[in-house]
């Protein structure tokens, strides 16, 4: 199935919406109330509004920022001595009905049930029956009470070792298929720790089982907070992967959601670079290197303004500058939208080629004296999970 | 209308009850078994009709038998008019301990003994979509069917099934579904993993499927159980199933292979293998059927 490539917005979603506007580089937006207030949401032009996927953000109800507190659905609204996990319950049906009121009036592809979001594992039993009194049995009323036909989509952040444990996994799926009345899933997964790239091969086996086996039933499946591992997921045949621009987009910490972290002007991380080659973020360090060394070396596989720009030489790298992330919006899309158009043996096939062309690059710049850190050495975990995968799908013996 | 009394049927179930036949034009017992007499006779009122006479409490045992399965069952028919479930026209508890069920009479044979009925793989699959039909009545009602076995499915002239013994069926919304509801009354040898290994949150809809599944394939079997252990060894059926060891070489013929995409997703070992909706189930019924026709 092709896939569709939706923009994660966090901090600046103004550089998304640029980018898809002009250089096309998505179909649609996941919008998070955490970064864009009420007014914001509303101004957005209404082709891409309806496209646009709304995130209500109710994983962490104590946590309630600035440009979240400009909606009226958030429980400190709504719970007149704020939010209380013990009286939730009573207010969860004022809550969904707000929230389905907005969703509904701003017309957005989808209706979104909202999740919370545990770092443990509580039995499944009572998990599932937390959803489904806080969020999804009140969500489905609102929605039916209104009559639209929209899809409706739930959403879920699990952690790493939820998906892991093949029994969890299995009792969440038996959960999630049998869940009447919904159209999908807003999947965000958590691993932690993790590093800037995934290489727990666990765990991107066990994720790529768990979207396949959703997909499987015909749910559509939106993957959230995606990093390039995006790339490799698609296998499992999600229905929308997304890209983001600063790290906090690209990588689910729950940790952003507890302590309202997002704030401009703090120290920030050395700029990276985005080298499609490589399926990697390079330290700008490096790109310069790279650049005085062998100028044709990154423009060969890439070509565009943004990068036009951050090559030039005195360039001033700063982790919030909008080139870098412009670039990879363009690159990254291009690679994504490549994929998209095989399916199947043919996707999977067609990863494990620049998977494997990636590890040859690094030996590559290795001997040309590169030095590049972590150097790729997630990329076999990544083909091991793939090749686990496809194996168990029949299209590798 | 006098009628000589049968002693033997009251000898034979320990049940009283010939003051209640009496008031019923030659009553013929089709019928005896456990607490229960069933009688085809002729209503004023509906016509042709199943009597079922059964004892509830006794002398000998006050505390009584399951009353709540039955008044269960006669509540999920009392909503449903189908084809496919006797209609009940009536149901009185007594005060002296019996109970009287008038009910639509099906003039049929039970599936588990008219199975050669069902010959060609077309013929089956027309038996398990019918089925799939029948069951998502009792679906769109919120209600799983938890028994379905070819005891409970009686065939009909038409060949087209009636589904039968609601009484373990329950309500999803239900909150009380006990063990003993779980694992109990419900056919072992047709029962889904879930419900061999108790897991009651793991069980909806898509328990019938399976039970289904198994039905569909013992039909293609003519009429051997697909986790036969005398087929796919193991000790037991009920243990086959839970090892999920069922006999898939069925399918390696090239007549059967267009099912097996059906069967071995009605066969999935959890839930979520199986179909998520009606809809996808009745989708690849249809799409095996083509391939026969």
């Amino acid at each position: 199935m092709k896939f569709e490539i939706y923009h994660q917005l966090g901090h600046n979603g103004t550089w998304n919406i640029d980018s898809i506007k002009n250089e096309n580089t998505g179909e649609g937006i996941i919008i998070s109330p955490r970064s864009m207030n009420k007014k914001n949401t509303e101004k957005i032009e209404e082709s891409l509004r309806k496209k646009a996927i709304f995130d209500p953000l109710l994983l962490n109800p104590h946590q309630v920022n600035t440009k979240m507190a400009t909606y009226d659905f958030y429980p400190n609204d709504v719970m007149p001595y704020g939010f209380e996990t013990k009286q939730f319950s009573q207010y969860s049906s004022i809550i969904a009905n707000k929230c389905i009121k907005f969703q509904d009036q701003n017309d957005f592809r989808y209706f979104v049930i909202p999740t919370r979001y545990y770092n443990d594992m509580p039995p499944v039993s009572t998990l599932t029956r937390i959803l489904n009194e806080h969020f999804i049995d009140p969500f489905l009323t609102a929605i039916e009470n209104l009559g639209s036909h929209k899809g409706v989509i739930i959403q879920l952040i699990l952690n790493s070792n939820m998906i892991k444990n093949d029994e969890y996994a299995s009792d969440l799926l038996n959960w999630i298929t049998g869940i009447e009345g919904i159209d999908g899933v807003y999947l965000i997964t958590e691993l932690s720790p993790r590093d800037k790239q995934i290489g727990d091969v666990d765990f991107l086996y066990s994720l790529l089982n768990f979207v396949n086996a959703l997909s499987q039933n015909e749910l559509e499946v939106i993957l959230g907070y995606l990093n390039t591992e995006a790339l490799l997921l698609s296998i499992a045949n999600p229905s929308i992967i997304t890209i983001g621009s600063y790290e906090n987009t690209r990588n689910f910490n729950s940790n952003n959601f507890i302590y309202d972290n997002e704030k401009t002007g703090q120290k920030g991380p050395t700029p990276r670079l985005y080298i499609p080659r490589l399926l990697d973020w390079i330290e700008h360090p490096y790109i310069d290197l790279m650049n005085k060394t062998d100028p044709d070396y990154i423009r060969s596989a890439a070509h565009n303004e943004y990068l036009d720009q951050v090559l030039k030489p005195g360039y001033k790298w700063h982790f919030t500058k909008p080139e870098p992330y412009k670039h990879f919006f363009i690159e990254g899309y291009k690679q994504l939208r490549e994929i998209s158009i095989v399916e199947d043996n043919e996707r999977y096939c067609e990863i494990c080629n620049i998977i494997d062309s990636a590890t040859r690059e690094y030996s590559q710049l290795k001997e040309a004296g590169f030095e590049l850190g972590v150097a790729g050495s997630y990329l076999p975990k990544w083909s091991t999970a793939a090749h686990l995968f496809a194996k168990k799908q029949g299209w590798r013996k | 209308m006098p009628r000589a009394k049968t002693k033997k049927v009251l000898e034979l179930d320990e049940v009283e009850c010939s003051d209640i036949l009496d008031c019923y034009i030659n009553p013929e017992l089709i019928y005896t078994g456990g607490q229960r007499v069933v009688y085809k006779t002729n209503h004023p009122e509906y016509g042709v009709v199943a009597l079922k006479i059964g004892q509830y409490r006794s002398s000998e045992n006050p505390d009584g038998w399951d009353i709540e399965r039955i008044e269960r069952e006669i509540d999920i028919l009392r909503g449903i008019d189908s084809q496919y479930y006797p209609k009940n026209f009536s149901f009185e508890k007594r005060t002296d301990g019996r109970y009287i069920i008038i009910e639509e009479f099906i003039d049929s044979t039970p599936l588990s003994r008219c199975m050669a009925l069902f010959q060609t793989p077309l013929e089956i699959l027309e038996l398990i979509k019918n089925l799939a039909v029948g069951l998502n009545i009792v679906w769109e009602m919120d209600i799983v069917h938890r028994d379905l076995k070819p005891d409970n499915i009686l065939i009909k002239q038409n060949r087209k099934p009636t589904i039968i013994d609601l009484g373990i069926a329950r309500s999803l919304n239900s909150a009380s579904i006990t063990e003993t509801l779980l694992g109990g009354p419900c056919s072992r040898l047709y029962a889904a993993p879930e419900q061999l290994k108790y897991d009651k949150k793991s069980i909806d809809k898509r328990t019938d499927q399976y039970n289904l599944g198994i039905i569909l394939v013992q039909l293609l079997l003519k009429g051997t159980h697909p986790f036969d252990p005398k087929i796919v060894g193991g000790i037991s059926i009920p243990q086959n199933i839970v090892d999920n060891k069922w006999y898939a070489q069925v399918f390696d013929s090239v007549d059967l292979s267009p099912i097996r995409p059906l069967a071995s997703q009605l066969l999935g070992f959890q839930p979520y293998h199986r179909f998520r909706t009606y809809q996808m189930l009745i989708k690849k019924i249809d799409c095996c059927m083509e391939e026969y026709q």
